[in-house]
């Protein structure tokens, strides 16, 4: 196996690391909704720890970055207009029901912090961090966001063929790592210790500081690192928890930001369904 | 039969690292820097609270790292230095080659801080080897 995987990737990724990586992989940008997707067609893909081979039936598209602040921000002032969600004691919450193994209840959406928060009543969005992605949510609060919207959760098999489609990498776009392609502990970005701008590891430099191009193969951003991002799996009727997958800003070393990586439970023994930890925010997918 | 007790003194306030080995196969690989690895482990706090570990619901999910290369927290790599596929290990890793002195927090729904990570926590961090690989090809136990 080589560590580094010499690829390109413009409107194609392609890759030249042994006849196991020799793919073209057809970038296609769209936007859906008023969001920035990318368009996955259905087939094979690489699925977890060996990378075995697995596949998707149908074509499906996923959001090209996390969601941002400013994009949970409007979508919370507008569903409490719309009545989608309530604050109750200065808790955000949405009522969910319908699933075979969670109880319908009215469950948390966010925890504030210092980038969405209540002043007197009102949900205030802090322009700094307006376009880093939103963070300190739980599932039940990103799945609201999908579909007020019209999207849903990613699976975890959906999430990882966009991360890495056909290809055999450990991280969304290669072998290698540094503190050039993600956000995560300690990785010495300009803006520790917290969460990067959506798209920062982009190859260009951005306040002096060099970043590398960690596009996903077919062009996500922000799949290692920054975020955990919640996916629609969970681990069983017993143990009716969500995965999530993608590593995170806040304690985890590269090690965790493979793409066959998935969470366990997050904080708290035994956890409340709707938990949230710093990082975990998410990104969307239309099927 | 290889035993081994590891541990280094650091400048900064002496804290202490050490690892204790249990050697449980006398095979030809041992871990080397740019070696891959696989392992299964547990991370706990100070308190004793595991908050990572390789034991998921569905079955256990190897953490996989290129040794050497940064992929853990630098004590944790340190200990792994020279173990063979089968060995087991216990580190109790110093902040300075863990988490550091803030610790690591999160915010609560009901607004308190909580330490996933205290200040100032030693690690308890286990491991077992389950699978080394030098150029090609992985070895892993039976």
């Amino acid at each position: 196996m080589s560590f580094v995987a010499v690829c390109s990737c413009d409107n194609r990724f392609t890759c030249d690391a042994g006849f196991e990586n020799n793919f073209i992989v057809e970038i296609k940008d769209t936007v859906f909704n008023g969001l920035e997707m990318v368009e996955i067609p259905r087939g094979p893909y690489r699925s977890g720890l060996n990378a075995e081979w697995d596949t998707i039936p149908y074509d499906f598209m996923i959001g090209k970055y996390e969601i941002t602040n400013r994009q949970f921000h409007s979508f919370v002032k507008n569903a409490l207009k719309a009545g989608m969600l309530v604050l109750e004691d200065e808790q955000l919450r949405y009522y969910f029901s319908g699933h075979e193994f969670i109880p319908d209840d009215w469950y948390h959406v966010k925890v504030w912090d210092d980038r969405i928060y209540l002043e007197n009543g009102e949900v205030i969005l802090n322009e700094a961090f307006a376009e880093h992605p939103v963070i300190s949510t739980t599932w039940f609060g990103c799945l609201a966001f999908c579909r007020y919207f019209g999207f849903d959760l990613p699976t975890a098999a959906e999430w990882e063929k966009a991360a890495r489609g056909p290809f055999t990498f450990w991280f969304p776009w290669g072998n290698a790592i540094d503190g050039s392609y993600a956000n995560y502990y300690q990785s010495g970005d300009p803006f520790e210790p917290g969460t990067t701008p959506v798209g920062f590891y982009d190859g260009q430099q951005h306040s002096g500081f060099q970043t590398s191009d960690a596009r996903s193969v077919f062009g996500c951003y922000d799949m290692a690192g920054n975020a955990w991002e919640w996916t629609r799996d969970i681990w069983s009727a017993e143990v009716p928890y969500f995965k999530g997958k993608g590593g995170g800003f806040h304690y985890h070393t590269p090690a965790f930001l493979q793409v066959y990586y998935v969470s366990t439970f997050g904080p708290g023994s035994p956890p409340v369904l709707d938990m949230c930890d710093v990082p975990d925010g998410f990104r969307v997918v239309y099927r | 039969m290889r035993k081994r007790m590891y541990g280094c003194l650091f400048c900064i306030g002496w804290a202490i690292t050490s690892c204790v080995t249990s050697p449980q196969n006398e095979g030809k690989l041992y871990v080397e820097d740019n070696d891959t690895i696989t392992l299964l482990f547990t991370l706990c706090n100070g308190k004793g609270v595991r908050f990572d570990d390789s034991y998921q619901p569905s079955g256990v999910l190897p953490l996989r790292v290129v040794h050497g290369r940064g992929d853990i927290i630098p004590g944790f790599e340190r200990g792994l230095a020279g173990l063979g596929i089968g060995d087991t290990i216990e580190c109790f890793i110093s902040p300075e080659e863990g988490y550091g002195q803030p610790g690591v927090y999160y915010r609560s729904l009901a607004g308190d801080t909580v330490y996933i990570i205290g200040r100032n926590d030693t690690i308890r961090a286990t491991a077992v080897i389950v699978g080394i690989a030098k150029g090609s090809g992985l070895q892993v136990l039976p």
